[in-house]
């Protein structure tokens, strides 16, 4: 009786460790994957953070000015051209009619149809 | 077991023995076992799913310090990751092939100096390079460089660099803040900071500056052109808004680049708007005005007589524009009259004067969210001669920002409003705000503002700024040199407002020692350089703050005069 008890016990002790150990090595697994995770994130955030710094050091309003000054020929926009809205109708000229010279002329058609030979 | 036969008497007693010992052993255990399983079924069933009190993970990593943004979101200071390489010289198998290998990487590295690093196996850790980009350590690490290692370190930056660099200050090292806005946020402590983030991601929110980048900007890059144009030492300019006491931009030139913090002190780059205090001149004049007109000491139909000097014992009081005759208020204001003032300020008396400069917060040192703040400097003795130079800004020095906080209550309906770096609601704005005078009297120096810019001393910013109802008063102060007042160096300003009729936005333009130029007639006062550069300022600034242009009859006629040229 007593040895049947305890082969039952050994053999139950057995199982219990077994059952243990997977599950420890599951959760190991688990947590190796929530580290990567994490550190993922953690990267992917230092990267939007490394990006942001570079996109408003590449937008600064100094070196926006310097280029649209170099680049565009643009100038700055005085009061007396601004208009309301409800009177933009009759403060703009009137469009001009297309020119058809202009649309034999134009290099991007001429570009595109390149590309289709 | 094996049980000796015979003598059962014994073998019995025996076993009794053994057994009771055994029974209590067995208790003390299975007690033991109870507490600790009583413990544990505890622990994860009646807290865990009863009670809902779910053990986690303490937060334990620093909080981040927080970004800090403009009013409109702009990066004005971010921290980063960066990457430093070192080398561990005995380490490394082949000196000549790691130098080769490193350099073909970061090409500006002085071959010679680094095989030297390399070839010295005393040290075991030698820095090569500091704060690399991720893409240069990548293909570093992809080299695999026996030897060659990296470490992260955290880097504060400023990506618009010079930009709002008196107001955003510096951190030292340690990415401690050690000025402006960043000792600001330290000294606020882990809690504020802790405020702004969210604790469960491990990331910060960033700090709103009441700070505009673009206003900012054009602020600085208008001073920037006047320092060069007229020949000045150095320059500053505020934009506050007239309702929340916000300030939108606050320029000191010279200034410094926060990213590199040694070029910071230099002495000529100190914050001129909060760390220095100045006499400020004429710019005062209307705070004399508002104050004889909200004590009844006189109405808008008063006049002063002007014809003669002011002689205050020893002392004679002159204008610098003498008209020699009586004055209306409205002429002592366009022309600026120092006798004019002195009389008002007469007219309210002493201790009067003193009690409206007090309740104006010009004894008490103005004290916004930076650190470097001054206080201001007041005589000792406060007397009749103090009271009528005080009337037109000598004699007494505060912090420009003062100057225009306080212009800002004049003109806003009379509240006079705390300034701040940090963005702020009108109603939060409202609640601070204490009543320095009545509405009525604000209405009436609004309309000295603008009847200055349409035909007194501030008419050129009107003419450049067109169409934004531009309002103000110019001064220029003569500084002192050697312990007397200097003809030749002047500290000249502007302080104005628009649009007038519903004042939005203060404004304040400094320029220090303008020289003066062929085009400017060889005149070098207030109304040639900083009226002219404020002018350009609100004509850049009003379209990005929503201030809609509007013409006079006249106006159109000269924009129209103009197109023709054109």
């Amino acid at each position: 009786m007593l040895k049947f008890v305890n082969s039952l016990l050994v053999l139950g002790l057995l199982g219990a460790a077994f059952v243990v150990y997977s599950l420890e090595y599951s959760i190991k697994q688990d947590e190796r994957l929530i580290a990567k995770a994490k550190s993922d994130a953690r990267q992917t955030r230092e990267t939007i953070k490394l990006l942001n710094a570079e996109w408003s050091m590449l937008t600064r309003p100094d070196r926006l000015q310097r280029l649209a000054k170099q680049h565009l020929n643009l100038q700055p926009v005085r009061a007396d051209q601004m208009v309301k809205p409800e009177v933009i109708a009759t403060v703009l000229p009137e469009r001009p009619a297309p020119d058809p010279t202009a649309i034999k002329n134009d290099p991007i058609a001429k570009m595109l149809e390149g590309l289709n030979k | 077991m094996t049980i000796p036969k015979g003598n059962k008497a014994n073998w019995s007693k025996g076993r009794l023995k053994g057994q009771n010992r055994l029974r209590l052993v067995v208790l003390g255990f299975s007690l033991c076992f109870a507490i600790i399983g009583g413990r544990l079924v505890e622990l994860s069933l009646v807290r865990g799913f009863l009670q809902n009190d779910k053990a986690r993970p303490t937060h334990q990593a620093r909080l981040p310090r927080p970004d800090i943004v403009d009013r409109n979101g702009m990066l004005l200071a971010t921290d980063i990751k960066v990457h430093s390489i070192f080398a561990n010289p005995r380490k490394i198998i082949d000196v000549d092939e790691a130098v080769e290998l490193i350099t073909a990487v970061l090409p500006h590295l002085d071959s010679g100096k680094l095989r030297k690093k390399l070839s010295n196996r005393k040290r075991a850790f030698r820095w090569i390079k500091r704060e690399i980009s991720p893409t240069l350590r990548a293909e570093l690490h992809d080299l695999g460089i026996p030897g060659v290692g990296f470490r992260k370190e955290t880097l504060r930056v400023y990506p618009n660099g010079n930009l709002a660099a008196h107001v955003l200050g510096y951190v030292d090292v340690d990415s401690k803040g050690i000025a402006g806005m960043e000792k600001y946020l330290d000294d606020q402590g882990a809690l504020y900071t802790a405020s702004l983030g969210d604790p469960e991601k491990n990331a910060s929110f960033s700090a709103y500056l009441s700070i505009d980048g673009r206003v900012q900007h054009a602020m600085a890059d208008e001073l920037a052109k006047a320092v060069v144009y007229f020949k000045a030492k150095a320059a500053s300019g505020v934009v506050m808004n007239a309702n929340t006491g916000e300030i939108l931009a606050m320029v000191s030139l010279p200034d410094y680049n926060p990213n590199d913090p040694l070029s910071a002190q230099d002495a000529k780059s100190i914050n001129r708007v909060t760390t220095g205090v100045y006499e400020l001149g004429s710019v005062i004049k209307p705070v004399t005005f508002a104050m004889a007109l909200d004590t009844g000491a006189m109405t808008m139909d008063s006049r002063f007589d002007a014809r003669l000097p002011l002689a205050i014992g020893k002392a004679r009081i002159n204008d610098f524009h003498a008209q020699k005759r009586i004055l209306t208020v409205e002429e002592i204001f366009t022309y600026s009259s120092n006798i004019g003032t002195a009389r008002m300020a007469l007219a309210v008396g002493i201790e009067g004067h003193k009690a409206f400069l007090r309740k104006a917060g010009f004894f008490d040192k103005l004290r916004a969210e930076l650190p470097e703040a001054a206080a201001p400097i007041i005589p000792k003795r406060w007397g009749k001669l103090t009271t009528v130079t005080a009337a037109f800004g000598h004699g007494f020095a505060i912090q420009p920002l003062q100057g225009i906080s306080v212009t800002a209550a004049l003109i806003n309906g009379g509240k006079l409003i705390p300034p701040t770096f940090l963005k702020r609601g009108l109603e939060s704005s409202q609640g601070l705000a204490t009543q320095l005078i009545k509405p009525t009297t604000s209405k009436n120096i609004r309309d000295l503002f603008r009847l200055n810019a349409v035909s007194g001393t501030a008419r050129k910013a009107d003419k450049i700024a067109i169409g934004y109802r531009i309002g103000g008063k110019t001064g220029t102060a003569e500084k002192v040199v050697n312990g007397r007042y200097s003809k030749n160096h002047r500290l000249n300003s502007f302080v104005g407002a628009f649009p007038m009729e519903d004042p939005k936005y203060v404004i304040l333009v400094m320029i220090d020692e303008p020289q003066p130029l062929k085009e400017t007639h060889g005149y070098a006062t207030s109304g040639w350089n900083a009226v002219p550069t404020a002018g350009k300022v609100i004509a850049r600034i009003a379209p990005l703050l929503g201030v809609k242009p509007r013409f006079t009859d006249a106006e159109k006629m000269r924009l129209a005069k103009k197109k023709q040229v054109h």
